[in-house]
Order: C-alpha cells, then sequence, then structure tokens
C-alpha cells in the first residue's frame, strides 16, 4: 500500500527487482509559476499548500528567506515560538509516517497507537495556533499568535501525557517487536558514501550515519537552544526508523526547553521599505529533510523567481538505488521508508 | 544582494568545476534556472563537506538557443532538477544520465514551458 501518487516501473527477474523508473507528474501545480504571479507576501499562504504535512516549515522557510533578503530584524520570541511549531510539525509527521509505516506491514494496532500519540500533537497545534495542520501563523516579520504562559503550561502537561503514551506503547513495540525487525532490518541498504554522493537528505542520510540536519546552521531559535543531529550508521528501513522515532523525542525536548528560553516582548514587527530585490537561498530541516528555498525579487511587489527543492525530490535518487536487488515484497516498505511526499515533490 | 560564495563560470568550464566539487566531496543540493530574456542562467548548489553552513553555488549563462552540458554524469541526483528545468524552460541539455524528454512533471495537455517570460511586445512611440 503506497498512499502517493508516484508509479515506480520495476524491471523484474523472478523476483528480484533488476532496475526501477520513477514516474510522476500526476499532480504538478506549477505552484512556482503561481509564486511569480502573487505578491511576495501572499506566497506565505501559497507556500503553506506545497505540502499537507510540513506545512509550517515552508512558511517559515519561505518567510526567513524574505526577511533574510529585506534586512527584516524579527522579534526573538517570534523565532521561539516558530521553533516551537516547527517541532510539533515534525511529531506529527513523523507519526503520521510511522503508523502508514505500520500499516504497510499489515501491523494495525501499532498504526493506531501511533495515530493516538498523534491527537495529542495536533490538539497542541488547534490550541496554540488555531488550527491543527495548515496554521497560518507565519508572516513576514513574525507570527501571528504568540503562547502566552497559561498556554505553555497546558502544552508542557500534554506533552508529558504524549510522553507516556509513547514510552508505554509506540517506543516499545518499534525497539522489540520481532515483524518490524524482520521487515525493516537489512532492507534497503544505503551506505554513507552513497547517501552524500546521491544528496539524500533528513532521516534517510542520518540513516546511514552522515550528522547533518540543517537545524545546525541555527534557523529560528535553534542557535538558542543548542541542536545535534540524531544520527544512526546501519542505512536500512529500520536504521530510518529508529532515527524518526528519536527525534520525535528530541522534538518533545526542543519545544520544552524553547517554551522556558522563550523571552518576553513582541511577536512581529512591521516589515515597510522597498519589497525585495536580489538574490537569496535559505534551507531548513523539515521533517522529512532539507528544503531549500531560491527567491529572486526585482523590488517589485511580484518575485522573478520562486524555486522550492523539496525533500522527497532530493530523496529519489537514493531511492532509485536502494531498490535493485531487493525482494519485490519488500517494495512497498522500501519505498516507504523514504517517506515520499510527493504532493511536495511535484509542486 | 547576490548569493554569497557564487562562483561564475563559462559553459565549458563547467563540468571541470563541478568535478572538482565531487573531488573536494561536495554534496549536491539543487539546481535553478532563471530566464533573463536573452540568456539563460543555471545555477547549481553545493554543500562541502566541512561545514553545514558551507554552500557553494555555480552559475553559468548560455544564450537560449545553445546547449548545456548536465553534470548528472557526476551528480547522479542533479538529473531530476536538469529534466524538470527541460520541462519548464525548453532548455537543451545534453548527456542526461535519465532523459524524460520534456515529460517529468508535464503531462502532453500541460502548458509549454511555463516558467519562461513572456517576450515584452515593443511599444512605439
Amino acid at each position: 500500500m503506497l498512499p502517493e501518487p508516484i508509479h515506480l516501473k520495476l524491471e523484474l527477474e523472478d523476483e528480484t527487482v533488476v532496475g526501477v523508473t520513477p514516474i510522476i507528474g500526476y499532480i504538478y501545480r506549477g505552484i512556482e509559476k503561481a509564486g511569480e504571479l502573487n505578491p511576495f507576501r501572499n506566497n506565505v499562504f501559497l507556500v503553506e499548500r506545497i505540502c499537507g504535512i510540513c506545512s509550517f516549515t515552508h512558511a517559515l522557510c519561505y518567510c526567513e528567506a524574505v526577511e533574510k533578503l529585506m534586512q527584516v530584524e524579527v522579534p526573538p520570541r517570534a523565532r521561539f515560538i516558530r521553533l516551537c511549531w516547527s517541532e510539533l510539525s515534525r511529531i506529527h509527521s513523523h507519526l503520521l509516517w510511522l503508523g502508514l509505516f505500520a500499516d504497510a506491514m499489515g501491523f494495525e494496532s501499532l498504526f493506531m497507537q501511533c495515530w493516538r500519540a498523534r491527537e495529542i500533537i495536533l490538539d497542541i497545534s488547534e490550541m496554540t495556533a488555531g488550527h491543527r495542520i495548515i496554521q497560518s501563523t507565519s508572516i513576514i516579520g513574525g507570527i501571528r499568535r504568540d503562547i502566552d504562559k497559561e498556554m505553555a503550561k497546558e502544552v508542557e502537561h500534554k506533552l508529558s501525557d504524549f510522553k507516556e503514551l509513547m514510552d508505554n506503547t509506540v517506543s516499545p513495540t518499534v525497539y522489540n517487536d520481532p515483524t518490524i525487525k524482520r521487515r525493516t532490518v537489512g532492507k534497503g541498504m544505503l551506505s554513507k558514501e552513497q547517501a552524500n554522493l546521491l544528496g539524500a537528505v533528513g532521516p534517510i542520510l542520518r540513516g546511514s550515519g552522515v550528522p547533518l540536519d540543517i537545524r545546525q546552521t541555527g534557523y529560528a531559535a535553534y542557535k538558542e537552544t543548542g541542536f545535534e543531529p540524531i544520527v544512526e550508521s546501519d542505512g536500512d528501513c529500520y536504521a530510518r526508523t529508529i532515527v524518526r522515532l528519536r527525534e520525535i523525542y528530541q522534538s518533545r525536548e526542543l519545544i520544552l526547553k524553547a517554551l522556558s528560553l522563550m523571552p518576553e516582548g513582541d511577536i512581529s514587527v512591521t516589515v515597510r521599505g522597498n519589497p525585495p530585490e536580489g538574490e537569496m537561498i535559505h534551507r531548513a530541516e523539515q521533517p522529512r529533510g532539507e528544503v531549500v528555498y531560491y527567491i529572486k525579487g526585482n523590488g517589485t511587489r511580484n518575485l522573478d523567481r520562486l524555486r522550492v527543492r523539496t525533500p522527497t525530490f532530493a530523496n529519489i535518487p537514493p531511492l532509485l538505488t536502494m531498490l535493485p536487488g531487493c525482494e519485490l515484497a519488500d517494495v512497498p516498505v522500501i519505498t516507504l521508508s523514504i517517506d515520499p511526499c510527493i504532493a511536495c515533490t511535484e509542486r | 544582494m547576490s548569493l554569497e560564495k557564487e562562483v561564475v563560470v563559462d559553459k565549458a568550464e563547467l563540468i571541470p568545476e563541478v568535478q572538482n566539487l565531487l573531488a573536494q566531496k561536495a554534496r549536491y543540493c539543487s539546481s535553478t534556472c532563471l530566464d533573463l530574456g536573452d540568456k539563460f542562467e543555471i545555477i547549481h548548489h553545493f554543500q562541502l563537506e566541512d561545514s553545514v553552513d558551507f554552500t557553494k553555488h555555480i552559475k553559468v549563462r548560455i544564450n537560449k538557443e545553445d546547449t548545456l552540458p548536465s553534470i548528472s554524469n557526476i551528480y547522479l541526483a542533479a538529473t531530476l532538477c536538469e529534466n524538470e528545468m527541460q520541462d519548464h524552460f525548453d532548455i537543451k541539455i545534453i548527456g542526461l544520465a535519465i532523459d524524460f524528454k520534456k515529460r517529468f512533471l508535464r503531462a502532453k495537455e500541460s502548458p509549454e514551458f511555463m516558467l519562461t517570460k513572456e517576450k515584452k511586445e515593443e511599444v512605439s512611440p
């Protein structure tokens, strides 16, 4: 079961895959062109719709690119709250993926426990941002909504419930269940050298032993909270699963740290002056990996160029290397292990 | 404002420059194509091994009727970005590792080369 519109044309010898060609283009929306036709401020809402799951990080990355180009200083409180929403989206994305991954293996009860835990995170998003997934809370110059002290306490309380649920259900299952290990250990191998050379990103790259995570650059408030990437070295589907599971716990810690370090103050600045002029490239770490935004402004309210390189786009060449040599029955599990998002890929 | 750490090269220097980056164990990030009117500007974005901050951008400009050598035989990861450029800009790329022949993202019915700029009509005084 693959709930994504990608067609993998497989060449087989008996049950063994010997070649694969990806065919996409079923849901191409022309978002980069729309980004040239829209006023640059309105593009925040547009880029959020590139992906239904990592929508907040798309908005964050676009806003930070424009802010860098226009030399806008965002209030520190806004940067900390951006970090919180970014990490909430990472947790719910990883749990959505883990649930679907379990479902692909026929493990229905794990699927249900993952999505049960995910509901707590979506409740926090709804409470703090007013919406569960597409929040529209990031704007050029800051954010729209504050998280006050009372709300921050409620978030801490809910994250405590979340950890308890994860500790008692999802984590022990992923670490100990023999079915999961049998379906994932040694499957879809990608070495450290291959991951680097093929431009893999996110948990695929880190699951192959490469300690690279764009949060290390210190965007939003990661410089203040501190950040170390989570790395596993086995390079198989199980290593990618463990990277994501450990990142769920790490994201929870980052949110708690951000809430405790968050300074008082404004949450946005009014952005005045000329529209953006010149070119800028900015990167952020989405749940699926590095996203790259390139913008070029011409001093008018419309951009000359908006270019978005999404994580799944980068992870397709590594997938083409993982599949040859595997058994046909392992293709869904290996394909799902890159957490493919074709809406992102095609834009 | 232009990109930090950008290197502008001629078309003939592109492949040696990218091979040099491969020797330095640089990681391919992305490619961007821009329509400058009479020319295309292609930017290949890389990250060097020693620092997460350190990216390098290789810029090359070609006339619209010229061909561009593909870097996908050095970095396979570039093949999808280069196919996307062919879809959107009608740019002629030579030596693609996988060539979708301008049908990577575009269907038969899709608008052609939608990211190229329309030629502005000259207005008589």
